[in-house]
């Protein structure tokens, strides 16, 4: 039965690549993963252009736990730097389990022009290891791009792997080309909704996306997101409490089930 | 100022000319229940919910006194709506002024709109009340329709398979009102192929259905004797007739109870026939309730003569061959109990507790996936509800018990979150083997029993001309169902933009989405799951020339696939709509083009009717379908409607199957209607 469930795990995880790939933290997953056209410190893994708009250094680490029933999980940590028009976003990601490992390094350059265009480049260095058949390492090259045309529009677009460069040594796995683009409105104080569509380079068909933050206190957000394909449902809340932030998030995945995560950040 | 004149003004105020009180087909009113019946795909008696909204146009509601529960028979108003106009009035006092409706949160234009003819604003109390003349209406209403192509079922006289009665329908509907107090109705009817004779146990029409109901009491608030419907909190537990499920408006998934309603639709299962009545004593309300009616049923052949059980019931009502009218008024079925709840404000919590015991038992199936249906002869069904509304939201639940059986529950919460932005969710739990005989409520198998769920929506009206609403809907189902050979799982997504650049022009784009898993098709005891993805698109377009004619249009695509079996199908109508003011004729017109590869791939397209009358026919295969529909109005007391329609099939020389079958490629019917009213 543990072979059957593992095997089956295995099988999946060549969708979870894609699927899984790059955790954006609670707030931006429970708003239905749909952070290209948001701005936040998570904005470093979602579309680094947006940490072009932070007034202030902040860093943050979450860690989700993946798939019931498994050891699987994602634990990842941003850190992001803003000076005056420009801001540098360090990344670091990991994904899997003993027997399976996925790590990305990313090092983001954002800069933004004027108070509507924000730009950035993301170098990112991918690790696999699988211990009983050895690693392999490769490159791959994000941009993003965010105008915020009003106070409460941002449109984005963000292409990760733009290169479509692969892993060495003939790995067979991929770093997925995939591309993002998206908007988010805020309709008032306490609401604001968030769409996208991604789409990668594989034939799983393009993704719809749509998510929601409502603020109930000026501290205390609930938030709420789908994913049509594949199909994933969202909810969290976020807690702020002075400089330290606390996400908790929920995924819901049609087959694969329940997916919890946490986030702590600290704006400096 | 009569209501006529007042309504004029108010027209006149708003600059909508065309809001002028009609006694006939209203077109507001069609679009309404248009909106409503279109997301229904399957065949639902709409006379009942159309002949009450012409009665409420006709006896509007007093702003100044009307209750949630009479806000609720408007079925276009959210519950979120309706308990902000009841809290706009009581924090800010009576309404003087129409104008007053835009000041109430969520009531934008296009709400005011809809919601104006069954409005007015009452005199202050000063007047007295008295003032208001109660009037006295009779209405006669008789419809005729055939199919005027031979069906089998009507040639073969000599085989025992055959219709034993003549091929047309015929339905005749009697209805008295004395102001908006009492009311009494008598329907009677005979489905095409059902005979109508007097004698050996036969009294003319297949079916009779009458009620006097009273309301407006300050103790006995509602009285109701003969035929009635009862619907209650969110439809688990207790809830007959109509009620409406996932469709493109996302407030209308939360159900919005009526209490106890005369009935008079004719559809013959699924109402009560007995006595009830609602008692209210200040915030509380009690309504007891007797019902004993005979239902039709397919009996088990037993040996020995004391245990005779039935194997299932039947809903349809149609009594036309040896078979079917061998199942008529089989079993009896008494049903009995009482509601009991409490209103304050935006609360209202509930109780019930009813028994439904049948005369002879229902036999255990031996089908595997109807392994824990219900069996036996008594089912007591017990329920606890609320909904509450607060600031800018409004939450319901509602958890029900069959007793010695299964629970089910359902609850939701629905939000305003902003000006522009309404949101909701909703969780249901049924488990298999929870038993109701009369719930409506949110389901995607087929009543509620063996789902889990959880349905999200949003709608953005971003002004007055552009809206959109996307809800997505997963559901599982933890036992076998019918053509599914184990659990299984499914996923719905709907998005609709509505956009009206001015009143008169409307064009809306819609797609759907289905994903379910079912039997494959190879001939196998038991079957393995294969997905199944249907995808729909939809264009509609509408627009006014002038002040007589209305134009729509209509082009839908589906795409169905089931493991490597593809089908795919196209619809495309022109209608023409002809409604002079206060000309004696007035009429609607449809063309329509329509290629699908089968059943699968088949299409649903709403149509018009003579009054009271709709329907949500299947476009199947290839071919052309038209409809003419006329009224005319002979004098003040008489109208009369004659509608043709005929369906022209490509390269078919039979059209349906088994007795309906008819040789030709083409079917079509006529329906001829008169009423007769006095005032």
């Amino acid at each position: 039965m543990k072979v059957c469930r593992l095997s089956l795990f295995l099988t999946l995880l060549a969708g979870a690549l894609n699927a899984q790939d790059i955790n954006p933290g609670s707030r931006l997953t429970s708003i239905g993963n749909t952070g290209v056209a948001l701005q936040d410190v998570w904005s470093v893994q979602s579309n680094p252009a947006g940490i072009a708009s932070l007034a202030a250094p902040a860093v943050g680490i979450t860690y989700q736990k993946n798939y019931p029933g498994t050891s699987i999980s994602t634990e990842a940590a941003v850190l992001v730097y803003p000076l005056k028009k420009h801001a540098f976003g360090v990344s670091f990601q990991s994904f899997g389990f003993s027997a399976y490992k996925e790590l990305r390094l990313g090092l983001a350059y954002a800069r933004k022009f004027g108070e509507a265009v924000y730009t950035a480049v993301d170098f990112n260095y991918h690790q696999l290891s699988i211990p009983s058949y050895g690693s392999a390492g490769g490159f791959s090259i994000d941009a993003g791009f965010q105008y915020k045309p009003s106070k409460e529009l941002i449109i984005g677009a963000h292409v990760s792997n733009l290169s479509n460069s692969s892993y060495d040594k003939g790995a067979g796995a991929v770093i997925p080309v995939q591309l993002a683009v998206g908007a988010s409105y805020r309709f008032s104080e306490e609401l604001l909704l968030s769409t996208s569509v991604v789409a990668g380079n594989d034939d799983s068909g393009g993704d719809f996306r749509a998510g929601m933050e409502y603020c109930l206190l000026t501290q205390l957000a609930f938030r709420a997101g789908v994913g049509v394909h594949p199909f994933n449902q969202y909810a969290g809340l976020g807690y702020v409490f002075k400089h330290v932030s606390v996400d908790l998030a929920v995924s819901n995945h049609l087959v694969l089930g329940y997916n919890p995560q946490i986030s702590l950040a600290y704006v400096f | 100022m009569s209501f006529r004149g007042l309504l004029l003004c108010f027209g006149i105020l708003f600059l909508i000319p065309e809001l002028r009180a009609q006694t006939e087909s209203d077109p507001l009113i069609e679009t309404l229940l248009e909106t409503i019946a279109e997301n229904e795909q399957q065949e639902n008696d709409y006379s009942e919910l159309s002949e009450r909204l012409y009665f409420l146009k006709e006896h509007p509601y007093d702003l100044n006194t009307v209750t949630a529960e009479q806000l609720s028979e408007l079925v276009f108003l959210s519950p979120l709506q309706a308990d902000n106009l009841i809290r706009y009035r009581r924090e800010n006092g009576p309404f003087t002024d129409i104008q007053e409706l835009q000041l109430i949160d969520l009531f934008s234009w296009s709400v005011i709109e809809r919601l104006l003819p069954f409005v007015f604003i009452g005199k202050p109390a000063l007047l007295e009340k008295r003032g208001m003349p109660q009037t006295s209406r009779l209405e006669w209403m008789a419809t005729y329709g055939r199919i005027l192509e031979s069906q089998k079922g009507y040639e073969t006289e000599d085989s025992v398979r055959h219709y034993e009665g003549a091929s047309y329908r015929l339905v005749s509907r009697l209805r008295y009102y004395r102001g908006n107090r009492i009311s009494a109705g008598l329907t009677m009817e005979k489905d095409a192929g059902e005979r109508f004779s007097f004698g050996n146990r036969t009294y003319g029409f297949d079916f009779y259905s009458a009620n006097v109901f009273v309301r407006g009491g300050h103790t006995v608030r509602k009285l109701a004797i003969g035929d009635y419907s009862l619907q209650f909190g969110q439809g688990v537990a207790l809830w007959s007739g109509l009620g409406f499920g996932k469709g493109a408006s996302i407030s209308g998934i939360a159900k919005i109870q009526s209490g106890l309603k005369p009935y008079s639709s004719t559809n013959e299962s699924g109402f009560f026939r007995g006595a009830a009545a609602t008692i209210g004593l200040q915030n509380l309300e009690f309504t007891p309730f007797v019902s004993f009616k005979r239902i039709d049923a397919a009996m088990v052949a037993s040996d020995s003569l004391q245990s005779a059980s039935i194997n299932s019931i039947s809903t349809s009502g149609l009594h036309r061959t040896v078979s079917e009218l061998s199942k008529k008024g089989t079993e009896s079925q008494l049903v009995y109990g009482t509601v009991m709840q409490y209103e304050n404000k935006g609360l209202r919590i509930g109780t019930l507790l009813y028994q439904t015991r049948f005369s002879k038992p229902l036999q255990e199936s031996e089908t595997l996936y109807r392994k824990f249906d219900f069996m036996g002869s008594v089912l007591t069904n017990g329920s606890l509800y609320y909904n509450y509304t607060w600031k800018n939201t409004y939450s319901f639940a509602e958890l029900s018990h069959s007793f010695g059986s299964g629970l089910a529950m359902i609850g939701g919460l629905m939000g305003s979150l902003s000006k522009q932005v309404s949101a909701i969710v909703l969780y249901r739990n049924y488990q298999r083997d929870y038993y109701s005989f009369f719930n409506q409520s949110v389901t995607e198998g087929s009543g509620v029993s063996n789902e889990r769920g959880l349905y999200s929506g949003l709608h953005i009206r971003l002004n007055s001309r552009m809206e959109w609403s996307f809800y997505t809907d997963l559901f599982k189902f933890p036992w076998m169902r019918y053509r599914v050979d184990g659990p299984s799982l499914g996923k719905e997504i709907l998005t609709q933009a509505i956009w009206s650049p001015n009143r008169e022009t409307r064009l809306a784009l819609r797609f759907r989405s289905v994903f379910k898993q079912q039997n494959d098709d190879i001939e196998n005891a038991v079957n393995y799951l294969v997905p199944m993805e249907k995808e729909n698109y939809r264009i509609d377009l509408s627009y006014k020339i002038g002040r007589t004619w209305t134009l729509r249009n209509r082009a839908e695509l589906v795409r169905f696939q089931k493991d490597a079996e593809r089908e795919s199908g196209m619809m495309l109508y022109q209608d023409i709509i002809y409604k002079p003011l206060g000309g004696r004729f007035s009429g609607n017109c449809r063309l329509a083009l329509f290629d699908t590869d089968g059943f699968d791939s088949r299409l649903y397209a709403f149509e018009n009717d003579v009054l009271y009358s709709y329907a949500i026919p299947a476009y199947q295969d290839s071919g052309v379908r038209y409809y003419l529909n006329g009224r005319y109005r002979v004098g003040k007391a008489i109208d009369l409607w004659l509608r043709y329609a005929m369906t022209v099939y490509n390269g078919k020389d039979e059209i349906g199957s088994g007795l309906d079958l008819i040789s030709g490629r083409s079917k079509s019917d006529v329906k001829f209607q008169i009423r007769y009213v006095i005032k």
